[in-house]
């Protein structure tokens, strides 16, 4: 019983010996393929992908004005996800149409300085 | 319904009134008292264009910028509103009036994000350079003024669609409650 018991063992041993050499290798492998999947799914969603909406943000714009402005801009830019009727209504209601006011006279007195100035004698 | 279209190019209309204003280049009337020659006219303008064309092409940028917030957000306020009228669709509900203001104020909204698309930098170098810049500034206003009042026109047309949708919610979902009560007490007997 003995020899038998030691064969068996040395075949045991002889066995994990070998999954012990051949299970790095297929962790490898499934391991390149699965980065190699990975990197194929990115490049695919990263073509799919719109590129990003990006708040305007005015060009050297430092017109004391400007501030504002960006400021109403990202108001604009925030409402509701909500279909409920309520809360459509309550953005609507809360849009401010009134701000070009602020630029157009600010625009009409520069002109207004500016032919004064190239006028002036 | 009123929308308002793209008035006459800038830059055609400056030829305008250059020809027309060509031989009386005057000063404002708080200086019109002194003539002043054109050499100087065109000394001035050398020296205080760059910087007043800096500041008003700012300026421009701010309306443009709110003026296509504004458009976008009516454009995501017009999609809830669609989303919604698919609902009561779905519940059988009546959706053609709320369906008809979403169409004024989806046109309204087109036609601002249109004339906002054609302001530039270009717009107010021609401004600036024109003979009489307070004339060709009154066209780009009327531009400006175009697109305000086309976003007005679209704000009050989805503030009506927005009211419509109500009524008729609540009616589809009252209509949806009574069936289902009625299916119920029928099958409790």
């Amino acid at each position: 019983m003995e020899p038998e018991t030691l064969h068996d063992e040395t075949l045991q041993t002889e066995k994990a010996l070998g999954v012990s050499e051949w299970l790095p290798k297929a962790l490898g492998i499934a391991f390149l393929g699965a980065l190699l999947i990975y990197g194929l799914y990115s490049l695919v969603t990263y073509k799919n992908t719109p590129p990003p909406v990006v708040a305007p943000v005015a060009r050297n714009n430092a017109e004391p004005e400007t501030p504002r402005a960006v400021a109403d801009v990202s108001i604009l830019q925030t409402q509701s996800p909500s279909d409920e009727p309520g809360a459509i209504t309550a953005d609507i209601e809360s849009t401010q149409l009134d701000t070009f006011d602020t630029e157009w006279t600010a625009i009409s007195a520069e002109i207004d300085s500016f032919e004064t100035k190239i006028h002036a004698p | 319904m009123s929308v308002y279209v793209l008035s006459v190019p800038l830059s055609s209309a400056v030829a305008d009134t250059s020809s027309s204003t060509q031989t009386s280049v005057t000063a404002p009337s708080s200086n019109s008292s002194t003539p002043v020659s054109e050499e100087r006219i065109v000394e001035h303008r050398g020296r205080y264009a760059p910087q007043t064309k800096i500041r008003i092409k700012n300026l421009l940028e701010n309306i443009v910028h709110r003026g296509q917030a504004t458009v976008g957000r009516f454009a995501h306020i017009s999609a809830r509103i669609d989303s919604r009228i698919q609902k009561i669709k779905a519940r059988g509900g009546d959706t053609s009036t709320v369906e008809a203001a979403l169409a004024e104020a989806d046109t309204a909204r087109t036609a601002a994000d249109n004339i906002l698309r054609t302001l530039n930098d270009g717009d107010i170098d021609i401004v600036v350079d024109a003979p009489v810049p307070h004339d060709t500034l009154r066209l780009l206003g009327i531009r400006i003024a175009n697109a305000h009042a086309n976003l007005t026109t679209a704000k009050d047309a989805l503030a009506r669609a927005a009211r419509a949708l109500s009524p008729t919610t609540t009616a589809a979902e009252s209509h949806a409650t009574t069936t289902a009560t009625s299916s119920n007490a029928r099958s409790k007997k």
